[in-house]
């Protein structure tokens, strides 16, 4: 195979960063807790296991008909429910932190500010002074960019899988996205939520550009 | 009396049937504004049907515009013949208000429309101006009409056409909005559904003639046999159908899984179009999800629960028998779209407005709307029928926490199907209101879209519940038969899916993580969504548990079960990652969530009930399975769903329901995949040829072939028809003296005459 084909995605931007640390965290742990579990199973079904047809039962072996009989201590369901609950809140507070970054509009003054309008089958991209552009958003670098997305027809969802960034476009609802290219690059954009027949085809790319490549781009007039 | 009573039934069983083939007639009927004066886009071109891959664009166009502005719109071709050359297409652009103005010798304006001039032929995109009504109130609806044509205006060269429609609402404007533009079926599409209303009546003229004739009357074994299984009530019989049927699904969901994952093997698969794609798609996910996995639980629960609680049938027979042929009704409307001018191709979670006259004019919604609300009515009645039988007609020893886990993850299962269907059922009706009668429930303007996902989702989530107990029910039958040991912390396994019900309903939210709604809603759904892990890790532990101390036999039944367990783990933590609103904030639509989906629905769900059919065949058909080929056949399925789905976590970029892809990162993640795929289908037919062969020659069962924990085991295999004696009664243990002492002393059985 070509060893120029990146076998993971890449990462940048500024959420991209801290979206692979929480799913390391969540990954490290899940990891843990798989192997926890796969071990007891395997542990369980080794030591447990019948030597033959004709080993004999223990004696409170089910029996058909009868009354089922209730095993187990107690505290072991609740002991679990409680490393469970402690593990994920543990992970949560995590979450909060990251879906505060997401989440939050930027108070940036300077903000380069955009609506997106998702359509079948592609996204335009309408620029603070009113010029239109489609497929194609070109920001500069080091800039706080805030999107503004709706959709003039169906439900739509905008993502920039590189900067780990995902909006749904939902018709008569604005939602909004905000992130700040850390290099300049371009990066693949793509409608996530079936939208009809070419969804697959509806595709466009983010370009981060230097500041001056942006003011030469601004000044050719998009 | 009896006899009117069935001549009353079949009347009614012909009303609805005929009713629900006639239905989709309706979607020709439009009553919609414009669209008449023009035939399509450009009067220089013939005429013909619409092109779905065009699209027509209207950019510009503001959501509430200010009385008597100007705005300018840009008309823009997406999609069509590859442009070049002389003539690329035309526009025809009407308002039903305000004025439309042209902005150079492009366009021009014919009968207050706009239409390109000879000097705007070359272009596919053209700048106009709209001035707004001078009123504040009004719902302004632009019609566009687009002609996309591929360069040469060879005389032979076909119109690519379409149409849209825009709208923009005055500021003042409230209450109900305007109609907008209807839709315009082709006369021929109107018609299609003929063969399936022939096809129909001729089923229902065979069922009217059986059914209205004397039963002494009807001779030969052919006619003896439709005869029997077309009118049994009982619930072994009705359990067996659900289950020759639930496979048939398994079947034909798998062919159109293959189908899919033989396009998607390469970058640009050319095994099936982009539509047709898109219709597998929602077959697929609607198939398996709704027509295989849920009937194949409850075929186990037909045919078990009364069996489990000593009754000696369900509370209502004939309700049962109804709530069959329903659920059989259902799935053949749904599937028939693949044969009237295609199925339903919105996807399974049926997003609108995708959904409406605008933008799905076919067929496919339609029907499978009726079938899914054809499915709502059978759920809907066999939910009371197991409620009533499993409070109600349980033997008289039998307490409620004494029920076996199987008959106990029913009960939870129809009490979660209590809560959600109706909201699928509504959501379903709006839907048909809104495409055929004109409503607004899921208009874009009045925020439907979200309503729809609000609605489909309250449905959508805990159904994944409703999958999933009836398979964990399944494994804790077969790991207690297996383990030789009672199941560990058995009142707790039955609290937790308890708690289990009570937030699956409560956890929908989560599918909207990325919708932009209100914040405080979602992250309350953050912590609700992490919570359900919690009694399903304990019943996990808890199954697990059960193997300390005992005599494991893993014959294929505790091989699936075991297989089952891993995956359950596997497809539970991916899970706690997508409860996550930051990282579904990344991962939502993509791969990743159609592995992790796939762990839940196939590794867990559908691999323990393949160990139920292991495990019960020989009780229903009195003959063992083959240990061998059921051995192959787990191993072949463990090994290459993993190979299928594993890698797929990897594609954390990739959109679901897309049929090709262009990044090359992607392509051997999806070929490993696809091999897996094909695999894992070929293995399935193991199964099939196991049934077949142990029907045929496979040895005798015997009454209890595993030493398994309840009543059925007590009966012969299969069991009598017609149980003609008093059904066997639990004597309950004291439950102190079972636990510490663990004597050789049977906790007794006996029958209630004994
Ligand atoms: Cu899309
Ligand atoms: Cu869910």
């Amino acid at each position: 195979m070509d060893p120029l084909i990146p076998l993971r995605l890449p990462v940048t931007g500024l959420h991209g960063p801290v979206y692979e640390q929480l799913f390391a965290l969540y990954l490290g742990i899940g990891i843990v807790a798989a192997l926890l579990v796969f071990s007891l199973m395997a542990y369980l079904i080794h030591r447990y296991r019948a030597a033959g047809p004709s080993d004999v039962d223990p004696p409170d072996a089910p029996r058909a008909g009868a009354a089922p009989i209730e095993r187990g201590d107690c505290r072991v369901p609740l002991v679990l429910a409680l490393l469970v609950t402690l593990v994920l809140f543990s992970v949560s507070l995590g979450t909060f932190d990251t879906i505060a970054l997401y989440h939050d509009e930027p108070n940036d003054p300077d903000a380069l500010r955009i609506d997106v309008v998702a359509y079948r089958y592609g996204f335009s991209y309408t620029y603070p002074d009113g010029s239109v552009v489609v497929d194609n958003l070109t920001v500069p670098v080091d800039r706080t960019v805030v999107l503004k997305i709706t959709s003039t027809d169906v439900f739509h969802n905008f993502a920039v899988p590189e900067l780990r960034l995902k909006a749904d476009a939902i018709p008569g609802h604005t939602t909004m996205l905000w992130f700040k290219g850390d290099s300049p690059g371009t990066h693949r954009i793509q409608c996530m939520e079936l939208c009809g027949t070419d969804h697959g085809a509806m595709v466009g790319s983010l370009r981060i550009l230097s500041a001056p490549e942006y003011d030469q781009w601004v000044a050719r007039g998009g | 009396m009896q006899r009117s009573a069935r001549v009353l039934g079949v009347s009614l069983l012909c009303t609805v049937v005929l009713l629900v083939s006639l239905a989709p007639l309706m979607s020709g009927f439009s009553g919609g504004i414009g669209g008449q004066r023009v035939a399509n886009g450009c009067t220089c071109h013939g005429e013909g049907g619409a092109d779905p891959s065009v699209s027509p664009l209207l950019l510009g166009v503001p959501q509430t515009y200010e009385a008597g502005m100007s705005y300018n719109l840009t008309v823009q071709i997406q999609g069509g013949p590859v442009p070049g050359g002389e003539h690329q297409g035309g526009f025809n652009l009407d308002a039903s208000d305000g004025a439309l103005l042209t902005r150079d010798d492009t366009t021009q304006r014919q009968e207050g429309q706009l239409t390109h001039t000879t000097a705007g032929n070359g272009q596919r995109t053209w700048q106009v101006a709209w001035m707004a009504p001078k009123e504040e109130d009004h719902i302004v609806t632009f019609r566009l009409l687009v002609n996309s044509v591929d360069g040469d205006f060879a005389p032979s060269s076909t119109d690519s056409w379409n149409r849209a429609t825009f709208t923009s609402r005055g500021p003042g404007a409230g209450g109900i909005p305007q109609p907008q533009g209807g839709t315009h079926t082709p006369l021929l599409q109107r018609w299609f559904p003929l063969p399936l209303v022939v096809v129909l009546s001729l089923v229902l003229a065979v069922l009217i003639v059986l059914l209205l004739l004397p039963p002494a009357a009807v001779r030969g074994p052919l006619g003896r046999f439709l005869l029997h299984w077309l009118t049994t009530t009982n619930h072994k019989d009705i359990g067996v159908l659900y289950f020759v049927t639930s496979l048939l699904m398994y079947l034909v969901g798998g062919a159109l899984a293959m189908v899919m994952r033989g396009q998607l093997a390469g970058p640009s698969g050319d095994l099936v179009s982009p539509q047709l794609y898109n219709q597998l798609v929602t077959m697929h996910g609607a198939i398996m999800a709704l027509f295989f996995l849920s009937p194949l639980g409850f075929a186990f629960a037909n045919y078990l629960v009364p069996l489990q609680i000593g009754a000696r049938d369900l509370a209502f027979p004939r309700i049962n028998a109804l709530s069959y042929w329903l659920y059989l009704l259902g799935a053949l409307v749904a599937a028939s779209g693949f044969f009237v001018g295609g199925a339903a191709d919105v996807g399974w979670t049926f997003y609108a407005p995708l959904t409406n006259a605008t933008y799905s004019p076919g067929l496919g919604v339609d029907l499978a709307g009726i079938g899914l609300f054809l499915l709502f009515l059978s759920v809907t009645i066999s939910t009371i029928n197991f409620l009533v039988t499993i409070l109600r007609l349980r033997a008289p020893t039998m307490g409620l926490w004494q029920v076996p886990m199987f008959t106990w993850s029913v009960l939870m299962t129809v009490l979660i199907m209590l809560i959600i269907f109706p909201a699928l059922g509504g959501a379903l009706l709006l839907l048909v209101s809104d495409r055929h009668f004109g409503t607004h429930f899921f208009d874009s303007a009045l925020n439907g879209a979200l309503l729809w996902d609000h609605l489909f989702w309250f449905f959508g989530h805990p159904e994944v519940y409703v999958l999933l107990l009836p398979s964990l029910g399944t494994t804790a039958e077969i790991l207690q038969a297996f383990s030789r040991r009672p199941l560990y912390g058995r009142r707790y396994i039955m609290g937790a899916m308890v708690v289990g019900v009570v937030l699956s309903v409560i956890v929908w939210g989560h599918h909207m993580f990325t919708t932009g709604i209100d914040q405080r809603f979602l992250e309350v759904q953050v912590v609700l969504t992490e919570s359900i892990s919690i009694p399903f890790a304990v019943i996990v532990l808890c199954y697990i548990l059960t193997l300390h101390g005992g005599k494991l036999r893993l014959r294929t039944p505790a091989l699936w079960a075991l297989g089952s367990l891993a995956l359950f783990t596997i497809g539970g933590i991916t899970g706690v990652f997508l409860a996550s609103q930051a990282l579904d904030t990344h991962l939502r639509g993509s791969y990743y969530v159609v592995a992790h989906f796939h762990y839940t629905l196939v590794g867990s769900t559908t691999f323990a009930l393949i160990g139920g059919i292991y495990y019960w065949f020989p009780k229903m058909s009195g003959r063992m399975l083959s240990e061998r080929l059921g051995r192959w056949h787990f191993g072949i399925s463990f090994l290459s769903f993993n190979l299928n789905f594993l890698p797929l976590f990897e594609l954390t970029d990739m959109p679901r329901r897309i049929a090709t892809y262009d990044v090359a990162r992607w392509v051997p993640y999806n070929q490993v995949a696809t091999v897996g795929a094909i695999i894992f289908g070929v293995a399935q037919l193991l199964l099939i040829v196991n049934l077949l062969q142990s029907m045929r020659r496979g040895a005798p069962a015997g009454k209890d072939p595993w030493r398994g924990p309840s009543l059925e085991w007590t009966l012969s295999s299969p069991p009598p028809h017609d149980p003609s004696e008093q059904p066997p009664v639990v004597v309950a243990a004291p439950a102190t003296q079972a636990v510490t002492t663990g004597s050789s002393s049977d906790p007794a059985v006996g029958t209630a005459k004994g």
